[in-house]
């Protein structure tokens, strides 16, 4: 299933939440979500949400020097950022609920010949 | 900011410079904010998954800026499937821009794989060398364009005291400039197109000149004024370049044979074979509404500066041209200082046969050594 439409929807939440146990920067938290799951979230997409959430102060950034390499920007959640992941967890736990009850009775009637 | 570090492989950082030139209309900061760390994830990326796993980098760069929120460029089509025709709705200013777009990033794409990296690399750190060479040549072009194609100045004269060192000056600041991308007109909008390809048409023009002026100016740093100035100051007369007569620069030579008549064409050598040559630097002089310039005799292609009298021409400029022997006013041998000069014998040997009548008379007839 192609779910690169599903995925904008609900990258913020997933980005807050995968920054919520650990600190990380940019590839760590694309590995995260793919392990997580989230195969199809493309990379640049995750570091524009980066961006943004801290733009909008839901995360904080610093950055660690390599000494054989090109500097990490770590990203770590701030309160503010913790607060939004809360409201956000609810809304989608509403949402899909919805959703997959929805989908529960188109089940049903499918399976009864009903909707096509 | 993303200052160049070690251990960032070739394709990594040509890869976040494309996705930093599609961010250009953004504000330095947020641009720099939005590319921060970029090289070391992108690194991660390569390291596990191959130079080939790095994507589209006009893809790359919408994607960031849509999903930090940031308004989409509008200009310049980036967002077309590469190497479109031109579309319904579409300019003929948009098809240009998208074909140079494309144009230029097939070539980063082919400047900055494999081995070609570490060149290219350096050719872009060589830039400000270019932006420099640029003004020049189009200043060297422009001297040349106003007059008569003559041999190059390291400072362009025009004939004109000043006009050509104030010319250099202002055409490298301008040159440099906008190299840096200090001015240049707004990025949006036609304008920034039609600036784009004026750019593109200077640039070709410096490099098309660039032939021409070379190959005149060869023998810049040997022939200047400037460059004669610049050391006359400290220069002793041992180290003075070419023929010396009592300390002053002798700038032509005058031959007669024995019995006093001009000779033309007389090659001269000292004790050791070596040509007595005149410095090109010095044979030429100002006068009163321009200079006098001696050209060379020459054997082929090689400039014989031993071979006198040297002829000489009346030009607008000092700087000898190529083409001299082409035009109405080519050089010639000009009159010597005098007609002829007495007859020369050696002791022993009696008058010279040729009798003394014959010679033409001279300043210094009346001087004229009686045959012991």
């Amino acid at each position: 299933m192609d779910s690169t439409q599903l995925l904008k929807g609900v990258l913020d939440l997933a980005v807050l939440a995968v920054l919520a146990d650990e600190d990380g920067y940019g590839y760590d938290i694309v590995r995260r979500m793919r392990a997580g799951g989230l195969e199809d979230v493309g990379d640049a997409s995750v570091y524009g949400t980066l961006r943004r959430l801290y733009a909008a102060g839901a995360l904080t950034s610093y950055v660690v020097p390599s000494e054989s390499g090109p500097h990490r920007k770590y990203y770590g959640i701030t309160p503010a950022g913790r607060a939004e992941l809360k409201r956000q967890r609810d809304d989608w736990r509403t949402f899909s609920e919805a959703v997959a009850r929805l989908l529960d009775n188109t089940d049903t009637h499918d399976r009864t010949g009903g909707i096509r | 900011m993303n200052e160049p570090t070690l251990d960032v492989r070739p394709e990594v950082s040509a890869f976040v410079d494309l996705v930093r030139s599609r961010l250009r209309d953004l504000d330095d900061e947020v641009r720099d904010e939005l590319t921060d760390g970029l090289e070391a994830d992108l690194g991660d990326l390569v390291a596990e998954r191959g130079v080939e796993a790095l994507p589209d980098p006009d893809a790359y760069a919408e994607e960031l800026r849509v999903s930090a929120g940031l308004p989409i460029r509008e200009r310049r089509g980036l967002r077309r499937p590469r190497g479109s025709l031109r579309k319904p709705g579409q300019t003929w200013v948009q098809t240009i821009d998208a074909w140079l777009d494309g144009g230029r990033d097939r070539w980063f794409a082919w400047a900055s794989a494999g081995p070609r990296a570490g060149v290219w690399e350096i050719a872009q750190a060589m830039r400000p060398a270019w932006w420099v060479l640029r003004a020049w040549l189009l200043v060297a072009a422009a001297d040349q364009l106003t007059g008569p194609w003559e041999l190059i100045d390291v400072v362009p004269q025009f004939g004109v005291p000043l006009l050509g060192p104030v010319l250099l000056l202002a055409a490298t600041v301008a040159s440099v400039q906008i190299g840096r991308g200090a001015w240049w007109p707004g990025t949006t909008g036609a304008g920034s197109s039609h600036s784009r390809w004026l750019l593109l048409a200077v640039n070709a023009a410096a490099i098309a000149v660039l032939p021409l002026i070379s190959q005149a100016a060869d023998e810049v740093g040997y022939y200047s004024p400037s460059f004669d100035a610049g050391y006359g100051c400290c220069r002793g007369p041992e180290r003075q370049p070419g023929l010396v007569h009592d300390g002053r620069t002798v700038r032509n030579v005058y031959a007669y044979d024995a019995s006093g008549h001009p000779l033309q064409g007389v090659q001269l050598f000292d004790q050791n074979g070596d040509p007595l040559t005149v410095a090109p630097s010095e044979a030429r002089g100002q006068e009163p509404g321009g200079w006098w310039v001696a050209y060379p005799w020459v054997n082929g292609s090689k400039e014989l500066w031993n071979v006198f009298p040297l002829p000489t021409r009346q030009q607008p400029r000092p700087a000898r041209s190529d083409l001299a022997w082409g035009e109405p006013d080519r050089p010639s041998i000009d009159t010597s200082p005098m007609a002829g000069t007495a007859q020369a014998t050696l002791p022993g040997d009696g008058p010279a046969s040729t009798p003394s009548s014959s010679a033409p008379s001279g300043p210094t007839d009346s001087e004229k050594p009686t045959p012991r």
